[in-house]
Formats: C-alpha cells, structure tokens, sequence
C-alpha cells in the first residue's frame, strides 16, 4: 500500500479533490463557459491560494515563492512566442510561404492529406528533435495556414504531431530527466555491476517502444481528426486513404526511433526519427499508387515571388542550422564548446526556500535563463534571416516594423494566458497539491497501477506544459510506487515519459502558443478540449499496454 | 497599435512589475511583508482579469 508522504495532508477524498479543483476549475471555465485563458487563469489561481493556504498549509511566503516563479518561467516561453512570431511574420512578408506551399504541393502531388502528415507530423518531430519548447508548434502552424489549412486543424495537428517525440528529442532533456538517485541505485543493484549508469540501456530501450507506440497512435489521431475538416461525403475515406501513409510514417519513425535509441545515442533519437520520416516521407509517399497524382498541370499560387525554395526556407534553415551550432551536444559522447560559453551567461534571481506548515519544502535554487534560451537562438536567426532576405532583394520597405507590430497583435493574446495558467501551476506544484494528487492516483491503484500511470505523467504535463518538467516532477514517483509494487520501473517509467511527452498537445501554455502564431487568441478552450479527448485515449492506449506487459507477460524485470 | 492590444500590454507589465517588486522587496521580509506582496500581485493579476 502506496503511503501519503507525511510532509503532505494525510490521505482522504474529500483533500484530493480539493488539490484537484483548480485543474478542474480551468477546464470547466474554459471548455463549458468559454471563458477566456487569462481569466479562467487568474480564477484557478486565486482558488490555488485559497486552497493550499488552508488545506495544504502553504503560508504566504510560499504562496508568494510559487507565483513569482510561475510569472520567471513563462519569460523563456513567452520568448518563444513573440520571437518565432517575428520570425514568421518577417517570412511572410517576402512572400515565402507561397513558395513553400508551391513546392510542397507539387512533391506530395496536390494532396491534401500527404501534406498534412508530412508538415504536421513528421516535420515537428524533426524540429523537436533539435529545439522543443513549443519552437515546432511555432514553426510548422504557420507553414499549413500558408498551405491552405483551417488554422484550428493547423494548431492541433502540429501539437499532436510534434507531442510524440518529446521524451528524445531536444537532445535527450527530458530522458535525462527520467534519472532519480534512488533508481540509479536500484538499477545498479539490478543490473549486478552497482553501476548507477545501469538504467540507461533498458530504459531507453522500452522508452523508444513506448513512444514509437505513442507515434503510431498520435498519426491516427491526426488521421481522425483531419475528418472534421473535409466535405460530409469525403469523411468515410479520410482513414482508409490516409492509413496507408500513417503505417508508413509510424514504421519509418517508430522503427529508426527505437533503432537509435536501443544501439546508438537516445539523446538524438527523435531528431534522427524525424529526419527520416520527413525525407522518406516527401520522397517515398508520393510514388505510392495511393497517392499518386491526378495527372493535372500544377498551377503556382498567384503572386508568388521569383525566390527557389532553398531561398523562401532561408530564414527556418537559418534556425536549424543556428541551434545545431549551439545546441548539438551527447552526453558523454560530444561536448559542444559554443552551447558552453552561451550557457555561461546567465542571468536570473535566487529563489527562497519555501516549507508548508506541514513540512513540504521546495529548495533555495537559482531560477537563471542563459543565451541557449531558444527565444535567443530564434532572435539571431531572425536577424539573420532578414539580413538575408534583403541581400535577394526580397524584403519589401517597412517589413521589419510591420512585423513588430503584427508580432504584438498576434502575441499578447497568449501572453496573457501563459502568465495566469504557470502562475497557477507552480503554486500547485511548490505547495504540494501536484504531488498529493498523483500520490491519491497511486494509492488507490493496486495491480491497476500501470494503467494509470500514464495519467500521471499527462497531470504533470498539463500544469507544467513540459514532457521534461512532467519527469522532474513525478519520476521519483513512479519508480517508488513501480518498486514497491515490485513491477517493473522501466515499463512504468516508460509509461510515465511517453505520457508526459504526448500531454503536450493538451497543455494550455502549448495551446496558447499554437493559438498566438496562428492569430487565435481565446480559442484555447476549443484547442485543449479537442486535443483533450485524444490525450485520454492515447494515455488509456498506453496504459493498456503497460497492463499487458506487466500483469499479462510479465515483462520488464 | 490597437487600444486592446495597448491595454493587455500594461496589464503584462503590471504583473511583471508586481513580481519583480515582490522579489526584490517583500519575500525576504518574511511571512508578513510576503502577504503584502502577494496582495500587490492580486491587484496586477485582477487588472489583467478586467482587460483580457
């Protein structure tokens, strides 16, 4: 039996539920009363207070700790938004998205549904790969408003698409993550050798199966949803066309996803996945008779300008190749001096000790952010790549000041959101109403717990809209339920990754990120209640599979 | 630039500003000057609340 920590409220319903309210609270707000993000924010967050002060007996300082957190975590996520914006907006001012569009419609032979799986899905998983914190989301919305895609089908398919491959992609952060010192000691013991280092093999072995299972889900689900956005009569062939290219996909990427991860390096697990899936996928995909074109002479969109696509895609190659510079680094294997000297400069503010009245204690630590900061690297490329565009002679007068103000407009809206919910969510998390929740799931689950497990992973990924900050947070967790169950913890850490990784597409930072480049402030509620109901499925699809191999074939030990 | 958009953009400052204010001031003076804190980042917060 899984005990309540005594430095949290002993267990009862009647508590869980109340740390349960504020999620609860934002849900309903949002979906039911369509009440905007920030307001429906603020509410759940004064009811966070209400709540941790009085039943969690979280005192003033620690409420106080908790927000001002919350307001220094959202800058490096709100640096994203309104500098993958810009960068956007600058693109779109040359013209360049019609290029793009012109190119990928002729490659994938006008077809609709190729185009949507290969930029909605295997594109951010190979941005994800390199740079996550929402970059792809920011990166491949725009490129399938520029195709011709609704902006809703556009924003949830590329925060389904790029969930997936969280756990390795941004060079392994959140697989690093997953390391606990009590696991380290347990694998090493397990492993014979006393070596700490133990878990890493077999963990990213049944990670990589885990996730290239959440792969192939995650291409059904887009599948499914692209159905909503086609004529009545075309809706019943959505799945059987588009099935054939989905297997394909999910093999490609879950196939070298598992490869990569199992024999070579799991930190580029998911950028080497995606890679192949976006090149295999434009080359391959449309040779196939299903996908095979009508015969009919491509027509270019009116209006686009004399630019090759290389030309149009300068300013994301810029980024690509500018996070690659900087970012690109295996550990243990490949240590990048640039990414080093970037990380020394930090700057940032000594956060306070905070201690509940009943002994929960978050550490004194300090909050920095440093030049890796992916809002940094999109700023240099956007420099870059107006640099660049002005050289073809391709950026029209006043483009850089249309931009910033565009880039405003755009932003704010999911600015607004981001600082109320992570307000929310960091108090939950520094007053301990996160981790008594999922020790409520835990405790009442029993032989039931690896179909649950997924769902503890999705709660951290939800209030923190981070796969990395998910394991962090509820890791430690797992394993000591997983031990005292004597299941397996590289099955239920497995579980707890891929869950985490797949929440992203309903996180409401991510959500308010998707809405603020694709110029859809306030239809977060629409975005996360869509994206909601995929994520249950696909944790109860994960969960299931734990199920089978632990209580069924017992695998794992 | 739009009035909306001008207004959203205070509030954000005033939220930022709260924080900061809080940091560098009230949360070191312990548990009472932390209640005055978190009273100034409610009033930031009921400002955004109203604009957006």
């Amino acid at each position: 039996m899984i005990q309540m920590p005594s430095t949290l409220p002993p267990m009862s319903a009647l508590t869980w539920i109340l740390a349960m309210l504020p999620l609860i609270v934002v849900l309903v707000l949002m979906f039911q009363f369509k009440v905007s993000g920030p307001r429906a924010g603020v509410i759940a967050w004064v009811i966070t207070l209400v709540i941790a002060y009085f039943v969690f007996k979280a005192g003033p300082q620690v409420l106080l700790a908790g927000s001002i957190k919350g307001v220094w975590t959202t800058l490096s996520v709100l640096f994203i938004i309104w500098s993958s914006m810009f960068l956007y907006n600058i693109v779109n001012e040359t013209g360049s998205f019609k290029v793009i569009a012109n190119t990928f419609t002729r490659l994938t032979n006008g077809n609709r549904l190729l185009q949507l799986l290969i930029l909605g899905w295997a594109f951010p998983t190979f941005v994800q790969g390199v740079c996550g914190f929402g970059v792809p989301v920011a990166v491949a919305t725009p490129l399938l408003i520029g195709l011709g895609f609704d902006p809703m089908l556009s924003v949830i398919t590329a925060l389904m698409g790029h969930s997936w491959g969280i756990t390795f992609g941004s060079l392994g952060a959140s697989y690093e993550a997953l390391y606990t010192p009590s696991f380290g000691a347990w694998a090493g013991e397990w492993a014979g050798t006393g070596a700490p280092d133990a878990w890493r093999a077999p963990l990213a072995m049944w990670g990589s199966i885990f996730i290239a299972f959440g792969g192939v889900i995650v291409g059904l689900c887009i599948l499914h949803h692209y159905r909503k956005y086609v004529p009545e009569e075309e809706k019943g062939s959505v799945i059987r066309k588009g099935l054939p290219a989905v297997l394909f996909l999910s093999i490609v990427m879950g196939l070298v996803m598992v490869g990569v991860c199992t024999w070579l390096v799991p930190n580029i697990g998911c950028f080497i996945a995606g890679a192949a899936g976006l090149g295999l996928g434009a080359l391959v995909l449309p040779k196939m008779k299903a996908y095979k074109g009508t015969g009919e002479e491509f027509k270019p969109q009116e209006g686009t300008p004399d630019l090759s696509f290389l030309q149009a895609f300068s300013g994301y190659l810029m980024l690509f190749a500018i996070v690659l510079v900087c970012l690109l680094e295996v550990k243990g294997v490949f240590s990048n001096p640039i990414k080093q000297a970037l990380a020394s400069v930090k700057f940032g503010y000594n956060a306070v000790e905070s201690v509940t009245g009943t002994g929960f204690t978050t550490p004194a630590s300090f909050q920095s952010l440093n030049l890796t900061t992916p809002g940094v690297l999109i700023v240099v490329s956007s420099i870059v790549a107006i640099c660049l565009y002005k050289a073809m002679g391709a950026l029209p007068k006043g483009a850089v000041g249309r931009s910033l103000m565009n880039t405003a407009k755009q932003s704010i809206g999911s600015t607004t959101t981001v600082i109320a919910m992570t307000m929310m969510a960091v108090v939950m998390t520094e007053s301990g109403l996160t981790t008594y929740i999922a020790y409520g799931i835990a405790a009442v689950a029993g032989s039931f717990f690896p179909f649950l497990a997924p769902f503890i992973g999705l709660l951290g990924g939800f209030v923190t809209s981070s796969g990395t900050s998910s394991n962090v947070l509820f890791a430690g967790l797992q394993f000591e339920v997983a031990n005292a169950l004597k299941i397996s913890p590289f099955i239920i850490l497995a579980e707890q990754t891929t869950a985490s990784s797949l929440s992203n597409s309903f996180s409401p930072g991510n959500a308010s990120l998707g809405t603020g480049v694709s110029n859809q402030s306030g239809k977060e509620g629409e975005i996360l209640k869509v994206t909601g109901f995929y994520n249950m499925i696909q944790s109860a699809l994960v969960g299931l599979l734990g199920i089978l191999l632990i209580n069924v074939l017992h695998m794992g030990l | 630039m739009p009035v909306a958009v001008k207004k959203k953009l205070f509030a954000v400052l005033a939220v930022v500003c709260a924080v900061v204010a809080s940091q560098v001031v009230f949360i070191k003076g312990g548990e009472a000057s932390s209640v005055i804190g978190l009273a100034v980042c409610a009033a930031a917060s009921a400002f955004l609340f109203l604009v957006c």
